[in-house]
């Protein structure tokens, strides 16, 4: 009762909560692990990782402010399953009480469950038919036709018939055109169903859909606040989350900022041509939206990125930086790249795409040169500081155990320690016969006796 | 994308080559011109036999059926003296998401099992069908005087 009042007189949320939600409930995003019952491990389309952490704040990896960004939004409403309109939402910071609330689901409101109930029951009615038989894509995965990788960024299309086997849309249409050119019906090259007379159709359909998918970005447009994003797509480098559409971006708005831009989904961001590479020099990568991983923002190496908490090159763990391909790279080394137009010295790739294309194809040369000049010399330095001797006190005990001594021992040695043995042994028997008479309550009286006698 | 698929089919066989049959590119220059051998599978009477057969591919490979023919002369109701094989996955029945290697365990298995009513050769499936001890004996002995 106590939480519904509370959604009731709850004030209408912020503008940038808004904004997240819409986006959050357009992208997708893949939840690839719960570590644990508040840490949660995300990936989205593009393949970046991130991690969202409920706790006083909602953390993620992907900015350095714990604010809360689309990771953290869609973290509450999908996983959490926090209501739209709760302002737990858009809470900036959470008392354990409210985070113990969220787990047990107090902030879910009733009509939202029957709702998605419902909608799942519906949904599995409509896909029955249609979704149900595909068979799951993974990466090692072969197109029948062509034996090549289904997963290549190209259209496919499943025998929904039968046996759910994936294709590449362009192998099948070729397939399906010769059947029907020779006047034969089309069928499944895998259970040989017959597909039916709108196959080519159906295939063409889907060519469409993937293309449009391909062109569309999930993102708002800042200006015009139009989702998604169809064509192509300017973000700005300097602010986090800032989009435009086309329109927006031929209005000639948000000038103070560098844009890139990208046309299909899976392209990578690109500098506009007017970019002057000095320009570009001078904003990298301290003023770079640095949540922004697509754009070549290097994220601060932070919570989700414990393991390696190292400079690849270097191994100093100072100031860190995640480059695009993975390494970690510390002030000092950045500067360094930054001689080097951001090419990561381990495996040459550039940092930032834009800023290396705009080179000469002989200062690429140089440059790759430089940092391969560069890696090698730090390796060196490294293992050089790597095998230093270890200190003596340490690593080996002052006095060698017995143990390597015996191991040293001769046959000759033992005969005549056995002999040392064998006389030592009535030396022994007398000891312990002594002390045997000490504990014997008449001797130590008689030898009270004789102590006295002597005083 | 026939080379492609060709060579693909080419890294496959050599990565995991099927037990009782081989297959490979008889000249490097010519992708689209391979030679098989088929080894006559137990409990049949090609027992011991090695056969070797001459394969073409066209040019829209896979999508037409590769050109098979058997070299080595065979005493089989489905395979006449050219060496033709009557196979229906190798005509009509076609697929692309079929490989040589599949095809050629089929050949193998009509080895084992022919057809005597889809015959290629009449007199053979009616010798099959009648007399199956004079069929067996007869091929028996063609393995052993063309094949080994």
């Amino acid at each position: 009762m106590k939480n519904q009042t509370k959604v009731k007189t709850s004030k209408n949320a912020p503008q940038i909560i808004l904004d997240l939600i819409e986006q959050a409930k357009q992208t997708r995003l893949y939840l690839l692990k719960r570590i644990g019952p508040t840490s949660l491990k995300y990936c989205d389309e593009d393949g970046n990782k991130f991690k969202v952490e409920l706790s006083t704040t909602m953390i993620c990896s992907c900015n350095q402010n714990n604010q809360h960004c689309i990771h953290t939004i869609h973290a509450l409403l999908k996983v959490f399953q926090v209501d739209e309109k709760c302002p737990i939402l858009w809470q900036q910071q959470y008392s354990q009480y409210d985070i113990t609330n969220i787990l047990n689901g107090q902030y879910k409101t009733k009509s939202q469950q029957t709702k998605t109930r419902q909608q799942i029951s519906q949904n599995n009615t409509n896909s029955e038919d249609q979704q149900q038989n595909r068979q799951q894509i993974t990466e090692d995965d072969m197109c029948p036709i062509c034996q090549e990788t289904l997963l290549c960024n190209e259209a496919l299309v499943h025998c929904k018939k039968q046996c759910g086997n994936n294709f590449h849309a362009k192998c099948m249409k070729v397939w399906v055109m010769q059947k029907q050119t020779a006047g034969k019906k089309i069928n499944c090259p895998m259970c040989r169903v017959d597909w039916g007379d709108t196959a080519l159709v159906e295939i063409r359909q889907e060519e469409k859909i993937f293309e449009n998918l391909h062109k569309t970005h999930n993102k708002i447009c800042s200006y015009c606040k139009i989702t998604p994003i169809i064509g192509t797509i300017y973000t700005c480098i300097s602010c986090p989350n800032y989009h435009l559409c086309d329109k927006c971006h031929s209005k000639k708005i948000h000038q103070q900022h560098i844009f890139m831009f990208k046309h299909t989904r899976l392209e990578k961001y690109v500098f506009e041509a007017n970019c002057s590479y000095e320009s570009l020099m001078f904003i990298f990568p301290e003023n770079l939206n640095a949540g922004n991983h697509e754009t070549g923002g290097l994220m601060l190496v932070g919570t989700g990125f414990q393991k390696q908490s190292k400079c690849s090159f270097c191994h100093k763990p100072k100031q860190l930086r995640l480059l695009q391909c993975g390494h970690i790279a510390d002030e000092g080394c950045l500067n360094r790249m930054k001689e080097h137009c951001y090419l990561c010295p381990i495996d040459n790739q550039p940092q930032f795409v834009g800023l290396f294309n705009n080179l000469s194809s002989e200062e690429k040369a140089l440059h790759l040169a430089e940092t391969k000049k560069w890696v090698i010399q730090k390796e060196e330095e490294h293992s050089i500081l790597n095998h230093k001797l270890p200190p003596i006190g340490k690593h080996f005990s002052a006095r060698p155990k017995q143990l390597s001594q015996k191991h040293f021992d001769n046959s000759d040695n033992k005969q005549i320690k056995t002999q040392q043995l064998k006389q030592s042994q009535p030396i022994k028997r007398q000891l312990s016969a002594n002390r045997r008479q000490l504990d014997n309550p008449l001797f130590i009286k008689s030898v009270r006796s004789q102590m006295e006698n002597i005083i | 994308m026939a080379l492609k698929r060709i060579q693909k089919e080419l890294a496959d066989l050599s990565k995991d080559p099927p037990s009782n049959c081989s297959a490979g590119p008889i000249d490097d220059k010519d992708q689209f011109h391979w030679q098989a051998t088929i080894m006559g599978p137990e409990g049949s009477p090609y027992q011991g036999g090695l056969f070797s057969l001459n394969i073409h591919f066209p040019t829209d490979y896979p999508f037409k059926p590769p050109k098979i023919n058997f070299v080595t002369r065979i005493y089989h109701p489905n395979i006449n003296q050219n060496g033709a094989i009557c196979l229906d996955i190798l005509k009509d029945q076609w697929s692309p998401a079929l490989t040589i290697s599949k095809v050629l365990l089929s050949i193998s298995s009509l080895l084992t099992d022919p057809n005597p009513d889809d015959p290629l050769v009449p007199e053979i499936a009616n010798i099959y069908k009648t007399d199956k001890q004079r069929y067996e004996a007869t091929a028996r002995e063609w393995t052993r005087k063309y094949a080994s």
